[in-house]
């Protein structure tokens, strides 16, 4: 990072000071609320105040809540599967689409359309697409001779429909993210390799990805975090079922919270949930900046 | 001069009398609203209602009317906190009864029983006795009531009324159904009978029965069909000991009807854990099973082929609940071993209240009272105003048939469509939907273990078992003496 | 870039991108479809219009006319007005302070913390904050106003800008700035006429990407506001009805607001590629 320059003190706050200041005006009230809610129990439909209950709702997420731990299997998995495949997915594609290929504008802007959609619409658009008497996957499944499939009805199989569905979804934001950052990369470099005769696949691994690493790093972060939050595509495809196949932690905390209504153990839930989002992000970076 | 004067005198006079009137009248008088705004929070198709109504109102009145129309998965939420906040933003709120004991148990919303004294209220005699239950809470009425709603039997006249296969039928089992089928042991069967061929030669095969079974699509008021019929009898219902308030879902009535449910499963089409509302009622009526249980939209989407792909036009009959061989009495702990049939108000039908922080609760209330009158409602429940979600609660409802017609019926399946649901409504003894606050939290639990007993990954015992474990620790969180008396009051028992 | 194509590599790559524009289009493809059929058709697997089955203007007739087009083409304005106006806003408060964090040595607390601290904002699940973010617009008196949700999304997606800036500026080769301040630019200066027009096509990026996010958002939304400001996730929501799902309304309407972002994308896409070409990064 920078050498030590002559840069006042006033300039440096000046251009942190928005965002730290807005972030700060506008995330203070909501963390000490739902901080404090959280050593609460307050069922708030029925009009009743908060009463003080201490670690008690910790302690029941922790040793007595299996619905929560259920939920925290299935969306680990969920992050890890999605983000890899996402990333791998999103490289190839951005790679490709550095060349000079044929149409790539068109390919560009296509490749875009998933992530444009509103998510609430993709997740009404697939359980179109999936219904299992009229839906035309399994109808064309079935003119090639495969019988119905129960993807939204085999506890087993029905993670993993989803999880299609969220790279089909956000494949494009690794993509985008991959594609600028491309585009930044100095091309002497890969003149250079060309000259030393290396191979397509040396280049890209011992100079295009160790320079990406670092973009790499945040996109991974930004789309983890993001798909630990997964919300819209169980609320619109599978409410969570078949049985609690596939709940995540943020439907689970969003039952919790504006379903019953349980404002104190919602609120613990979303501290326990930023804790593992928290943990989970320090390991990627620490992790992946190390290899590098 | 005189004579002005007395054009004048007649004029006041005029003046005072429609204005002393309409202090008295529900009915809205002209211009008695100007610069008012009524502010309706309500979901999609309810919304269609206040849209068809809202334009003549307006006109009449001199108020406005703004509609809040969210989608019906945050409308708790919605509600909710706007209640805990104390904001106040919507004068009359459209939700469905089931939440009776967070919104009415929560005081959320005002009693109405001033209201109806002293302005009346359009013919309350012509409300379903068990409507007339869904709306009251501790024996004041809390809501307007606007939709009648329960589950009925839906099957397919041209499978179960053929002959040729009830003679099939007879030799396979050796005894006759009933028409409509009467239990749910004789619906096993012919479940059974009707799964894997094609019996409407369309050549697919069909199978025998279908029912909501998504999770999270209140696949439990499924459920609840079948427990109602083992765990339950006329009259009484079969959740919590009114005594003690222990859970009943573990007693071995419950645990049968999980059972039965479960049998079910295999006669039920390939896809039925996906079916919600939407995927069971486009299955049913694109004619792929015998069987459907549903509340009274089935019976809307069937008479329409070209705007929901009906293929089963006059080829469904209808019927109440069917009820069971046996039945178990939690206050004797001893299974009945007598044929028992329960009427169950699933959901409870929609209903209209005025939020105790409205500020303009006489415009909220004249405007419910105004579209809910019997002469408009019917409007509103026939087809005449399209799909509206509304489905019939009056007695007129029952008897104005041409209006029917008029909304695309034909008349013998809507006279056997009203012979049903009003024979349902009209039953005193109909068991209500759980009432008490946390209902959602509680449904919730059972529709969740439910789903674990449908995709196989746990046994009918162990679910209700869970199921009683979690009722067990939702009512003491929500603090067990209250609810043991709000269950009582929403039965009708006196306190403890 | 000049270099000999590897024959191999483009075959692979031309297979690769048939079958991923295969892959990415056809449930658009199929949302189309059913947005042209009657609703009595939704389910049928005919996919030629005219030769296997009649388009209808059902779909359209019913989300474009009458009460509830009018809820539409406010949802689509609200939607436009919010995500533009608040990305433009993340992406002035985000390049300042994604710059600062790249650039600049912060004494009391560590860059890194900073940055995480600030990355922790989009972590928190949006229950936890919906209804303490109600209680500030209900004090600022902003319930159901456009500003309300732009506030709200600006908190969604400034973190996002702040991450991929730092990045961004990171790239940079450091010794262009140098040489501006060494020829008398202020700091000030350096940032706005070297470094942003450097990063241009990474900004264009973020802004793309806050605009579709905020575009998309629908928790905030959904509790922030009445009825003047309800955006197109919510109305797309309010499809799914007791009645059940129309999938020629969602489908109707998913493709109304999958438009102005794409539009966008797609005007945007040709400036990407001019970023490229700027020519200082290639020297």
């Amino acid at each position: 990072m920078g050498k030590a320059q002559p840069i006042g003190k006033g300039v440096k706050i000046g251009f942190l000071a928005p965002s730290l200041l807005y972030l700060m005006a506008m995330g203070i009230f909501p963390l000490v609320w739902s901080l404090s809610l959280s050593f609460h129990r307050w069922k708030a439909a029925t009009a009743s105040s908060p009463i003080f209950v201490g670690l008690k709702n910790f302690y029941t997420i922790f040793f007595a809540d299996p619905r929560f731990w259920n939920s925290f299997r299935f969306t680990v998995i969920y992050v890890f599967i999605v983000v890899v495949s996402e990333l791998s997915l999103g490289l190839l594609l951005a790679y490709i689409l550095n060349e000079k290929i044929r149409f790539r504008n068109f390919f560009r802007v296509v490749f875009l359309f998933p992530m444009a959609a509103p998510p609430i619409g993709i997740a009404f658009m697939w359980r179109m697409l999936l219904n299992p008497d009229a839906g035309i996957v399994g109808k064309i499944m079935g003119s090639m001779g495969i019988n119905f499939v129960r993807w939204l009805t085999d506890a087993k199989l029905t993670p993993f429909v989803l999880m299609v569905v969220d790279i089909w979804e956000w494949t494009p934001f690794m993509f985008l993210g991959l594609l600028a950052a491309f585009q930044t990369l100095p091309v002497e470099l890969y003149d250079a390799a060309q000259v030393d005769g290396a191979s397509r696949f040396q280049a890209f691994r011992f100079i295009t990805f160790p320079l990406l690493l670092p973009i790499i790093v945040t996109l991974v972060l930004l789309r983890a975090i993001d798909a630990f939050k997964l919300f819209e595509l169980v609320f619109g495809i599978t409410g969570g079922g078949p049985g609690t196949s596939t709940e995540s932690l943020s439907y689970y905390t969003y039952t919790v919270g504006f379903q019953y209504f349980d404002l104190g153990y919602a609120c613990s839930l979303s501290w326990v949930f930023l804790g593992i989002v928290l943990f989970v992000s320090q390991f990627l970076l620490r992790r992946l900046r190390k290899e590098v | 001069m005189r004579r002005f004067f007395w054009i004048l005198m007649i004029v006041l006079v005029l003046f005072s009398v429609t204005s002393s009137a309409a202090e008295k009248t529900w009915e809205s008088q002209q211009g008695e609203f100007t610069g008012n705004t009524v502010t309706v929070l309500i979901t999609d198709p309810h919304s269609a209602v206040v849209e068809a109504w809202k334009p003549e109102w307006e006109v009449l009145t001199g108020a406005k009317v703004e509609m809040v129309v969210v989608p019906y998965a945050s409308l708790y939420d919605k509600m909710i906190t706007d209640f805990i906040t104390g904001t106040g933003a919507y004068d009359l709120i459209c939700w469905p009864s089931t939440w009776a004991g967070d919104v009415m148990g929560g005081g959320w919303v005002i009693a109405l029983d001033d209201m109806i004294k002293e302005y009346g209220y359009p013919n309350w005699d012509d409300v379903t006795p068990a409507i007339k239950t869904v709306v009251s809470w501790a024996n004041k009425i809390y809501a307007l009531p606007y939709d009648g709603d329960c589950h009925m039997l839906y099957y397919r006249k041209d499978a179960l009324e053929n002959p040729e296969y009830m003679a099939k039928f007879k030799e396979k089992y050796g005894y006759e159904y009933s028409i409509p089928p009467k239990s749910w042991e004789e619906i096993r069967d012919i479940a059974e009978f009707f799964t894997g061929w094609d019996w409407d030669n369309d050549g697919e095969n069909e199978y025998g029965i279908a029912f909501i079974a998504q999770r999270k699509t209140q696949a439990m008021w499924s459920y609840l069909d079948f427990a109602m019929q083992y765990a339950a009898q006329p009259g009484v219902a079969p959740f919590f000991d009114p005594e003690t308030m222990k859970p009943l879902v573990n007693n071995p009535g419950w645990v049968k009807a999980m059972e039965m449910i479960q049998t079910m499963t295999q006669f039920a089409p390939p896809g039925l854990l996906s079916y919600g509302y939407s995927e069971l009622r486009q299955a049913f009526v694109s004619g792929n099973s015998a069987i459907a249980l549903d509340w009274g939209d089935i019976g809307i989407l069937e008479q329409s082929p070209e705007k929901y792909g009906s293929k089963v036009k006059g080829l469904l009959g209808y019927g109440p609940l069917p009820g069971a061989n046996k039945t178990y009495d939690f206050k004797k702990k001893q299974w009945i071993e007598a044929y028992n049939r329960v009427n169950f108000l699933n959901f409870g039908g929609w209903v209209f209240s005025i939020s105790k922080f409205s500020k303009n609760q006489l415009a909220a209330y004249k405007f419910a009272t105004y579209f809910t009158a019997p002469e408009r409602s019917i409007l509103d429940v026939c087809g005449i105003h399209g799909y509206t979600g509304a489905n019939p609660w009056r007695f007129s409802h029952f008897e104005n048939i041409d209006k029917w017609i008029e909304g695309g019926w034909g008349k013998e399946s809507v006279t056997k469509y009203l012979q049903t649901i009003q024979a349902i409504l009209s039953d005193p003894k109909a068991v209500t939907d759980l009432r008490i606050p946390g209902a959602a939290e509680y449904y919730d639990y059972l529709d969740l273990h439910l789903a674990q007993v449908l995709s196989g990954s746990a046994t009918p015992e162990d679910a209700c078992n869970n199921i009683y474990r979690e009722w067990v620790r939702i009512t003491e969180t929500q603090g067990k003496e209250k609810q043991l008396n709000l269950y009582r009051e929403s039965l009708g028992l006196p306190p403890k | 870039m000049k270099r000999k194509s590897i024959s191999g590599f483009f075959v692979f790559a031309w297979i690769f991108l048939a079958l991923f524009t295969l892959w990415t289009l056809f449930p658009f493809f199929w949302g189309a479809i059913t947005a042209i059929k009657s609703p009595g058709e939704q389910y049928s697997t005919a996919f030629l219009p005219y030769l296997q089955f009649k388009p209808s203007s059902y779909a359209w007739q019913v989300v474009l006319g009458q009460a509830e087009g009018e809820r539409t083409k406010q949802g689509l304005r609200n939607s436009i007005l919010v995500s533009s106006v608040s990305s433009l806003l993340v992406l002035f408060m985000g390049a300042l302070g994604g710059y600062s964090l790249a650039r600049f040595r912060f004494s009391r607390w560590k860059n890194r913390d900073i940055a995480v601290w600030i990355l922790s904002n989009r972590m928190f699940p949006p229950i936890a904050v919906a209804i303490p973010f109600f209680l500030i617009m209900r004090t600022l008196r902003l319930l159901d106003t456009l500003p309300a949700i732009i506030m709200a999304h600006i908190v969604y997606n400034l973190p996002l800008a702040v991450w991929l800036m730092i990045d961004f500026f990171r790239e940079l080769p450091e010794e262009v700035e140098e040489a501006a301040l060494i020829d008398g630019c202020s700091t000030v200066q350096a940032f706005w006429r070297i470094s942003l027009p450097l990063a241009l096509p990474g900004i264009v990026a973020v802004y793309i990407l806050c605009f579709v996010f905020s575009w998309n958002e629908f928790l905030f939304v959904v509790t922030l506001s009445y009825r003047k400001t309800m955006t197109m996730p919510v109305i797309i929501a309010g499809a799914l009805t007791v009645r059940g799902l129309d999938f020629w309304k969602v489908s109707a309407l998913s493709l109304l607001a999958i438009t102005p972002p794409v539009i966008l994308a797609a005007l945007t896409s040709r400036y990407l590629i001019r970023g490229l070409t700027l020519g200082a990064v290639k020297e």
